[in-house]
């Protein structure tokens, strides 16, 4: 409904600066990419699209890109399920509950650069955590490398970070739940289904929102992971487990290659919007009711 | 209750505000990463000196925490870019130097050093990497040595190995320890942080070709597709693969070198601050390790350097710390904190109080000097970081001619030869 | 009958997860109270030998003056980011205007964005402003880069406000911010519990540009402190982690206050329906 434009102005001002001086800032990127740097000095000569060629020709690039789907997949999946289930396991609960749900929402509480140590501790394939354990219940771990093994390194990382958001998920999917009318879930009982039934047949089509909610926190997390690969493995492997936004750092910090690096930029921004174009477009459907 | 709230926030906001409109005392801004204990313990040495000389100074020191040098240069370049700069900060010699110089972020020295001498009381190295065209920007304050191989002397005595000194005699040694204990891996190394594969690789270029040979590969000077050296190197590399630690990409450097007190492996190559690391874990040199340097007539390591940032808003009190930090005092303090040996010549190997760095400070003043691949800079910076990816992807299959592959693209395509043109003038 | 059984598997299961879920800080508070020596051994899974507390009264003296700074900034900025975020949000789901879905658009792009990518841009940003090493520079920076993800996680929860309401209240005479005080603020605390949680994270756990906007201790947040810890040519494992123990109680502290709010603010809200 129209209202008066002051109300407008006023309510959408500070968002609309902030984003328009991050977008301003973002230029800087998009006028760098096409331009000539010598390491960390700008000439600012038109370079057309070179840096953006070189980019592209690197296999490097290609690596990050393909690992920066996985983390969408099978980061963003298993933890709204996880969250999803955990939830429902809680709507049981009573005062249990209140325990359980710290339990898993303290990681969110830790910072990357505690997590990621955290983990490469975890996965240690000689004293680590995990294969101590698994050693404990007589499990020979003389083949479990984890974030030691090329092809299953990144995948160690995604469940770091799904380890640590699981808590987030289960807390939106627990609000979600308990707005759902009791009495949906009542007759669904009487009905004698299993409890599996009332989850996904039940429940879930009825916490659209809920999911809607995570499935895009988790994606904006997914686009600007970098503490994380950081302080786990640098990117290693080789580069197995580089993502977009820590490639982009090396190459303008490590590599001293800032074109290279605003070139990288332009990609993550146009791979965000790309990811975003379906999800306006569902939102405003909702709008125009 | 809201109310409350939101006049907190403002007064906050607005003591925010008031610390801008206060006047700075005198300062003096130095970045550095040097956070935590005997390293911290060092700096401090030099700012005690500092503060006696320029009392009244508020000495603002910015800890730049991890990476070894990315993260200083991410914070730096913003501050650099946008006329911010530091009186100082840490910086090493060689191409990562050159980076700052040719995007016009320092200012030349060359009256420090020629008003304390400072040429003639070095080892010709540093000379070599710290000039640039003539041109100095900056004093380098200790000299870590990096080709040191330390090892666990039980475990070499049980399997009756001499300590290697050599490469031959470091992979027979490696050959002999996995006969005689299997349980135990020959050689330690951590690559989660990717930078210590390079170490290994500049050991094997420089014990294959010697350090001429050595020199000219990290510059880029030779063909690394047909060179004949170089294939060798990278093969004695792979010959020492299975006798190397297996899961190290998720050991740091000083988890990979504490393998060597739990006996789980026999030998760690690495540089000397793991001593310090050493004597905090208990373990006692000559009696439960001992450390001999591959090859035995070179010194290779890297140094700290600290530059002068120009438009450093202190000109004066950055050139006091630069010149404070050829003095012999200085070093002496602050290297016997740090674990390193002094630049400078002057001061006597005897105060050193172990036998290694008793040692290095000898060799450095008498041995030929090369300085180590990526912390000495003798790799370009965007060599140096693809280097890393490549070698610990080398690490995980040994494969020889496709590593050779990769190394001469990026050679190529970060156009290595020219880029040195500056260290064979 | 099958319900007992169900729950009894439910708890079981739940067990196990969160006896996972705890390893790994199992691993951080039994390193903060280690040796060095004993880290070095790098046997995770076992006890230390001694409590050694003064780790984390080492840790607590490092981190002191950090941790008020964190505070002082975090808060203010989670706080601005939500409010501020809010606003914007209830304004472009409640009331049309030609150009909302683009600034929609254009918002969750920015959500999306990782703000390395402009870190040169932002320093320069701050030094023109003459704000370098200032409480308000480090807000003021926060709050720009989050006020986005303020925006987008307020407006998904208010996008589920039926419109007619706003409508009926206009019509009442209600103007704009007293229905968005009276009427949609309690209905929706969950929707601003959840944004205050993910911004206050995500601000708390910056690294970067704490550094690169900071000079010396006296405004430097936590977090970098925190990194500092470790040493870089030292490695003292267990001072920073008994530090990551100390640094996450501010956190821990709002997550459980708020989720409180958060599921009883629930039952409030959708029963206002």
């Amino acid at each position: 409904m129209k209202y008066s434009k002051a109300y407008g102005i006023a309510f959408l001002a500070p968002v609309v600066i902030s984003v328009g001086i991050i977008y301003v800032m973002i230029l800087w990127d998009l006028v760098s990419a096409f331009t000539i740097w010598e390491g960390m000095r700008a000439t600012w000569k038109f370079a057309g699209i070179i840096n953006f060629l070189n980019l592209l020709e690197l296999r490097r690039f290609w690596v990050n890109v393909q690992n920066n789907f996985l983390w969408l997949i099978f980061f963003i999946v298993p933890t709204t399920l996880l969250g999803l289930i955990l939830a429902y396991l809680f709507h049981g609960l009573r005062r249990a509950e209140k325990v359980f749900r710290q339990i898993f929402l303290y990681p969110m509480a830790l910072a990357f650069i505690v997590t990621g140590a955290l983990w490469a501790w975890m996965y240690d394939p000689g004293s680590g955590l995990i294969n101590s354990l698994l050693r404990l219940l007589g499990v020979n771990t003389a083949k479990l490398g984890w974030i030691a093994l090329p092809n299953v390194a990144i995948f160690c990382m995604i469940f770091s970070a799904f380890w640590q958001y699981v808590g987030f998920a289960l807390v939106i999917y627990m609000g979600a739940i308990r707005g759902l009318s009791d009495a949906m879930v009542e007759a669904a009982n009487i009905d004698g289904a299993g409890h599996f039934r009332i989850l996904f047949q039940i429940i879930f089509p009825n916490v659209g929102h809920g999911t809607l909610i995570c499935t895009t926190m988790l994606a904006i997390t997914t686009m600007k992971v970098f503490d994380l690969v950081w302080i786990m493995t640098g990117g290693g492997p080789g580069i197995k487990t580089e993502v977009l936004p820590y490639m982009m750092y090396r190459m303008t910090y490590s590599q001293h290659n800032v074109g290279m690096g605003a070139a990288a930029s332009v990609v993550i921004l146009i791979l965000a919007a790309a990811m975003v174009i379906p999800y306006s477009q569902w939102a405003i459907k909702k709008w125009v009711r | 209750m809201k109310k409350i709230l939101v006049a907190g926030m403002a007064l906050l906001l607005f003591l925010g505000m008031a610390a801008v409109l206060f006047p700075q005392e005198k300062e003096f801004i130095i970045f550095h990463y040097w956070t935590a204990g005997g390293e911290k313990e060092a700096i401090d040495e030099l700012f005690k000196i500092f503060q006696q000389a320029n009392p009244g100074v508020k000495i603002l020191e910015n800890p730049v925490a991890g990476g070894g040098g990315a993260n200083m240069l991410a914070v730096l370049m913003g501050n650099l870019e946008s006329g911010n700069p530091p009186d100082t900060f840490q910086d090493h010699q060689g191409n990562q130097q050159k980076a700052f110089i040719d995007a016009g972020y320092l200012d030349t020295v060359n009256d420090i050093w020629n008003k304390t001498k400072f040429e003639s009381r070095i080892n010709p190295v540093w000379v070599k990497t710290l000039k640039f065209n003539g041109k100095v920007y900056s004093v380098p304050i200790n000299a870590h040595r990096t080709n040191w191989l330390w090892h666990n002397i039980a475990i070499l005595k049980d399997a009756g190995v001499k300590a290697p000194e050599t490469y031959d005699e470091l992979l027979a040694a490696c050959k002999k320890v996995k006969a005689a204990k299997p349980d135990v891996w020959p050689l330690s190394l951590g690559t989660r942080e990717k930078v210590w594969s390079t170490y290994l690789y500049d050991m094997c270029l420089l014990t294959t070709g010697g350090p001429d040979f050595y020199e000219k590969a990290n510059t880029g000077q030779i063909n690394f597709t047909t060179d004949a050296t170089f294939r060798k190197s990278m093969d004695r590399y792979a010959a020492l693969i299975p006798y190397i630690y297996p899961y190290h990409a998720t050991k740091s450097w000083d988890e990979a070198g504490a393998l060597i007190k739990s006996g789980e492996a026999a030998m760690y190559w690495m540089g000397d601050w793991i001593l310090g690391y050493y004597l905090a874990i208990g373990m006692q040199p000559n009696k439960d390790f001992g450390v001999t340097a591959i090859p035995k007539n070179v010194w290779m390591g890297h140094a700290d350097t600290f530059p002068l940032a120009k438009g450093a808003p202190h000109p004066k009190l950055a050139k006091y710390w630069i010149e404070m930090c050829t003095t012999n005092e200085a070093q002496k303090n602050f290297n016997l904190k740090k674990g390193s040996v002094t630049i400078v010549r002057d001061v006597p190997p005897s105060v050193y109080p172990d036998p290694f760095r008793q040692r290095s400070a000898k060799d450095l003043a008498s041995l030929r000097g090369v300085i180590d691949g990526y912390h000495g800079g003798m790799m370009t910076a965007a060599f140096g970081d693809d280097m890393q990816d490549i070698l610990t992807q080398f690490l995980t299959n040994g494969d020889v001619s496709s590593a050779i592959k990769e190394i001469a693209a990026s050679a190529a395509r970060n156009n290595i030869k020219t880029a040195n043109d500056w260290f064979w003038k | 009958m099958g319900d007992r059984r169900f729950k009894a598997t439910s708890i079981a299961v739940l067990v196990v997860l969160a006896a996972v879920w705890l390893l790994p800080i199992y691993a951080m508070l039994n390193t903060s109270v280690k040796t060095q020596t004993e880290v070095a051994a790098q046997k995770f899974l076992q006890l230390p030998q001694r409590i050694m507390f003064q780790n984390y009264i080492q840790a607590f003296r490092a981190l002191r003056v950090g941790l008020t700074n964190s505070a002082v900034i975090t808060l203010p900025a989670t706080f601005l980011c939500v409010f501020l975020g809010s606003l914007a949000g209830y304004y472009l789901t409640m009331f049309e205007f030609k150009q909302s879905q683009l600034v929609f658009f254009w918002i969750v792009v920015a959500t999306f964005l990782p703000y390395q990518i402009v870190l040169i841009p932002i320093t320069t940003l701050i030094g023109t402003l003459k704000l370098m090493n200032t409480y308000a520079g480090l807000i003021l920076i926060y709050v720009i880069l989050n006020i986005p993800m303020g925006t987008l996680i307020t407006a998904t929860f208010f996008m589920k406000m039926p419109t007619a309401l706003q409508e009926a209240a206009a019509l009442d005479g209600c103007k704009p911010f007293m229905f968005y005080r009276r009427i949609l603020v309690p209905v929706s605390i969950p929707g601003l519990i959840s944004a205050a949680i993910l911004v206050f994270v995500q601000i708390y756990n910056e690294f970067l540009l704490a550094i690169a906007l900071t000079r010396g201790p006296k405004v430097k947040p936590v977090m970098p402190i925190l990194a500092e810890l470790k040493g870089s040519q030292i490695a003292q494992w267990n001072i920073q982690m008994a530090g990551a123990v100390i640094v996450s109680v501010l956190p821990l502290l709002i997550f459980i206050v708020l989720s409180e709010y958060f599921v009883s603010g629930l039952m409030a809200g959708y029963s206002k329906e």
